[in-house]
């Protein structure tokens, strides 16, 4: 199906029009049929409420909201994924963290649910009640009845380790991988549980599935703890995943090059790399297992940018990636910050309809 | 043992990061009568510093270096009490804070930590800080540097804010202001007109040096 936008142009050179759906365009891709360009996905999420004019703090608790978020998105950009994510806090919350919610803000971890004292008192979820989990899973039935025949729909699941980050507080994590492993390890198996429970839902509902795990970044630990605190745990989530016959990708920020060694045999069939790390290294390392996602800069580029810089951007990792024999697909290097121009969201898209022919 | 022995046991310790032993060393330092500064700065700081040298070269991470810490400042908490006021040379001064909207304050611990170790004086105004507190407190204290950290985009204009305001006041010049952080790059340090950005807390103290010529 054509869709039509509405001819923007770059120093003289017209947008072509997309030929595909989203899902039309996966479907092919996944048959490994040819189509029109390749898919370039927003990286989006609460971040985005302002567009439609809804607070923060009410987009988080609201799947109305999300739906009417989704819809807005596709229906400007028709970019190639729509979804919700747990968020970084979600899980934790429903594992007892408190979290503060901001209007005009990302939320916040304020009261972890455990210290180092207490960590055995972890506790498994009910999905059908604690914390926004339910209204999350709503809010992606919705999208998925109102979008799911034009754009591939999916959920994003917290690493296990973000997780726990979230569940103890970061810094005593860290410390805790060195002063009581075991005990750490043993909260990180009824996190791979709570997840287990949440990711069957998403199987349910037919959507796809992601993950995004910051704290296992080797910004904040080494390759070594995240092949005995981090990848056990998460590797036990994609077992659980392809176990049902499905498949799932995974975002991590900040630096992850120690890590693709680990990310390599964990099974996931999409990598998203941050824009500190370089596509054309990870298309030889990565690629012929899986797909590669990355990674215009989004802070730099997406929010203080230019359309015509981030259409440029978009070129680089365009011609650094689209040989990938898995795949490539376009998107900044992490979530889009609040405020980031409408202008360069097009732009991003742009690039895969100029460039990704 | 001696006063050099038990020196480097506690350097020792603190890179071990065994809190136990850093705390039943100082309280023989104590019972020795060993000067309770030099205990700090001898022992702990000393291996405080080596915690810093791992984590350049990346045998530490992270959780080392918070575990490090974690011991160090068992240490200081005996040795506190004991220590004499001594008049020294002004040190270098800093505010440290996290700017307002945000409340991860991994990344500023940290540098304080390291600034700490390095001899800085480090004023902490902690994480959610507003606006005129910087100003306010760096004036107060008549503090050399003002360091501001966040690790989310939708805070960073606060540290915009935070120099528009030094300006407005004519006291721009008064002080160094350094930014760091997740989403902050050298590009954004520039546009805000900030005087340095460092990507991480050891090239953090090493810029400080380097502006104060030490």
């Amino acid at each position: 199906m054509l869709i039509k936008e509405t001819k923007r142009s770059y120093n003289g050179v017209v947008v072509p029009d997309d030929e595909l759906t989203p899902f039309e365009r996966n479907k092919l891709i996944s048959e490994g049929k040819p189509v029109d360009r390749i898919q370039c996905c927003l990286d989006t999420g609460e971040t985005m409420a302002p567009l439609i004019g809804c607070g923060i703090d009410e987009y988080y608790h609201s799947s109305d909201k999300m739906l009417e978020l989704e819809e807005y998105l596709y229906d400007n950009f028709h970019a190639d994924g729509a979804g919700l994510s747990t968020t970084l806090r979600g899980m934790a919350e429903a594992m007892g963290s408190e979290i503060r919610y901001y209007d005009n803000n990302i939320a916040q971890l304020k009261t972890p649910a455990l210290t180092l004292k207490n960590i055995e008192n972890a506790r498994r979820v009910d999905i059908e009640h604690d914390g926004r989990l339910p209204i999350i899973l709503d809010g992606l039935k919705k999208v998925k009845s109102k979008l799911g025949d034009k754009v591939p729909v999916s959920g994003t699941v917290t690493g296990p380790f973000t997780v726990a980050a979230m569940v103890l507080g970061t810094e005593w994590l860290l410390m805790g991988m060195l002063k009581c492993p075991d005990k750490i390890k043993d909260l990180l198996e009824v996190i791979v549980e709570n997840n287990n429970k949440y990711i069957d839902r998403l199987i349910d509902l037919e959507v796809g599935i992601g993950f995004a795990d910051p704290v296992s970044s080797t910004s904040l630990i080494s390759a070594a703890q995240y092949g005995e605190f981090s990848f056990p745990y998460f590797k036990k989530n994609v077992d659980h995943i392809k176990s049902k016959g499905r498949g799932c990708g995974l975002h991590i920020c900040g630096t992850s090059r120690g890590l693709w060694e680990y990310i390599k045999e964990s099974g996931v069939g999409l990598f998203g790399l941050d824009n500190v790390e370089s596509i054309e290294e990870a298309k030889e390392v990565l690629g012929p297992v899986m797909a590669i996602q990355g990674n215009v800069p989004p802070v730099d580029v997406m929010k203080l940018g230019t359309p015509e810089e981030v259409l440029e951007s978009g070129r680089i990792c365009i011609e650094q990636g689209r040989d990938t024999r898995c795949g490539f697909v376009l998107t900044s290097g992490c979530q889009m910050p609040i405020g980031t121009p409408e202008a360069n969201m097009h732009a991003l898209v742009d690039a895969a309809r100029i460039y990704g022919r | 043992m001696s006063k050099e022995e038990l020196f480097a046991k506690i350097k020792d310790a603190v890179i071990e990061m065994d809190d136990e032993t850093v705390e039943s060393l100082c309280n023989e330092a104590i019972a020795e009568n060993f000067d309770a500064t030099e205990v700090i700065r001898e022992g702990l700081i000393k291996g405080m510093d080596r915690v810093g040298e791992l984590y350049a070269t990346g045998e530490y991470f992270l959780p080392e270096v918070l575990t490090a810490s974690f011991a160090l400042n068992a240490g200081v908490d005996i040795l506190k009490p004991y220590m004499k006021k001594e008049v020294s040379t002004k040190p270098v001064k800093i505010v440290i804070g996290v700017v307002e909207g945000d409340t991860h304050d991994i990344g500023k611990n940290l540098v304080k930590i390291m600034c700490e170790s390095a001899g800085f004086e480090v004023i902490d105004l902690g994480r959610d800080v507003p606006i005129n507190e910087f100003v306010d407190v760096a004036e107060k204290e008549n503090a050399d540097f003002i360091l501001m950290s966040t690790l989310m985009t939708t805070t960073m204009p606060g540290m915009k804010a935070v120099v528009d305001e030094l300006t407005a006041r004519g006291i721009r010049d008064k002080y160094k202001v350094m930014i760091g952080g997740g989403p902050i790059s050298q590009k954004f340090c520039d546009e805000i007109g900030a005087d340095a950005y460092t990507v991480d807390a050891a090239s953090c103290v090493k810029k400080i040096k380097e502006i104060v010529g030490i």
